[in-house]
């Protein structure tokens, strides 16, 4: 089993690699002018990207799920949310494409294939869910450090509580 | 009738109220989590919510016609959560205000989320010695016969003697957004991936958790309890409605 610590995942991250970034200069350009040429280049481009993501999301979940400590989850949370912002925009000038046509077919899906986007789609879709989450941890930590903070139950209340939990599973 | 979150039930003579927003989701459970609405004193604990006439009278409007809105007081009982099979929930007798279902909301996600404990310094423990051990959330033991893991913050930093454990299962061919891979720290001999089923947690007296006294005891880490803690944000909130 591998491990992948934040610093090792910094540098893999695929929004700030070259593909990432000449797909998304070519993209602007072929927006403009549809050469064959710019077309091919910006699927070889994308389909280079779509698999740096592919591991990226996969390293950004296990890196998630080893972090040892507050802080080093945060780290990973920024990054993924600093990739998630960014694959939202591509997601975005994709869809903006959706009515030009190439070689008989949609030019969205020829240069990057429905079900990539989809995936790329459900990735930026999951980080914005988990940041409602996140959100909804904070406000409850909030009110823990100012409301709550330790509640230990008094002897009638362990008492009290037992019995009814006993009373309720044997009705 | 679609079941919603906040409804009130009553079951068998006593009133629940409906904590669970995702038992519809992924083809839908047939059990659904609620709390019992109680009136004794001494069970009316930090993280229960005040279900008067006043936040009940203001929601009668959004009955469905037919219902008579019954008179309702107590608290929600956040600690005695437990599954009530679906078809027990037939009697809608009133429906949480929006304030009320707020405060449900947070105070679940307190109970289960990891701020109450540090984790930085627990990893793994030594075996359990004879005297009761002290249970950590991320703790997997036995309970009912089943692998387990420990979900419930609130309960372990205050030392309550109940607490909130979810099932802990093996190659769950269609695992949905609630069943949390834990794979990368724990794995039992047989067994490709493990994951922790937070949508089936339930609730066991703190001295019927087993631990093996041949082994460490499993526990999860810092990530994947956070990981753990986002699901139950899921399933509490109204996160669905993004999903």
């Amino acid at each position: 089993m591998s491990s992948v610590t934040y610093d090792e995942l910094v540098g893999t991250n695929p929004t700030d690699s070259f593909f990432f970034k000449a797909g998304m200069l070519l993209n602007r350009v072929q927006r403009r002018v549809r050469f064959r040429l710019v077309v091919e280049m910006a699927r070889l481009f994308f389909l280079g990207f779509y698999e740096d993501f592919v591991r990226f999301a996969e390293a950004l979940d296990e890196a998630e799920s080893r972090s040892r400590d507050a802080a080093e989850f945060e780290k990973v949370w920024s990054c993924r949310l600093n990739a998630a912002e960014k694959i939202e925009r591509l997601v975005e000038c994709f869809d903006s494409m959706r009515h030009f046509r190439y070689k008989g077919k949609n030019l969205v899906d020829y240069v990057i294939g429905d079900e990539r986007l989809e995936q790329l789609r459900a990735f930026v879709q999951g980080t914005r869910v988990d940041e409602q989450a996140e959100l909804a941890i904070s406000r409850a930590k909030n009110g823990f450090l100012s409301t709550f903070a330790a509640r230990r139950l008094n002897r009638t209340q362990r008492s009290a509580l037992l019995e009814k939990y006993r009373e309720m599973a044997n009705p | 009738m679609s079941i919603q979150q906040g409804d009130i039930f009553n079951i068998d003579g006593s009133a629940w109220i409906v904590v669970d927003a995702f038992h519809d989701r992924f083809g839908g459970s047939k059990t659904v989590h609620c709390a019992p609405i109680l009136s004794t004193p001494e069970l009316h604990l930090d993280l229960d919510v005040e279900i008067g006439d006043q936040g009940v009278g203001a929601s009668d409007s959004q009955l469905p016609m037919g219902i008579q809105p019954l008179g309702v007081k107590g608290f929600a009982c956040l600690s005695l959560i437990q599954k009530q099979p679906r078809e027990k929930l037939k009697v809608l007798v009133a429906r949480a205000h929006a304030a009320q279902l707020e405060r449900i909301r947070q105070n679940l996600v307190t109970m289960f989320s990891v701020f109450s404990f540090d984790f930085d310094t627990v990893r793994r423990l030594p075996a359990p010695p004879d005297e009761p051990v002290a249970i950590y959330p991320g703790m997997i033991p036995t309970a009912r016969g089943q692998r387990v893991c420990v979900v419930d913050h609130w309960g372990c930093f205050n030392g309550y003697p109940l607490l909130y454990v979810a099932p802990v299962e093996h190659d769950l061919p269609k695992p949905t957004p609630l069943d949390i891979d834990i794979s990368s720290e724990y794995q039992d001999l047989f067994s490709g991936r493990c994951f922790v089923r937070t949508n089936e947690f339930f609730q066991v007296e703190q001295g019927l958790l087993k631990f093996d006294k041949r082994e460490a005891i499993h526990m999860l880490g810092y990530g994947l309890l956070r990981k753990i803690s986002r699901a139950y944000a899921l399933k509490f909130g109204q996160l669905t409605l993004l999903l």
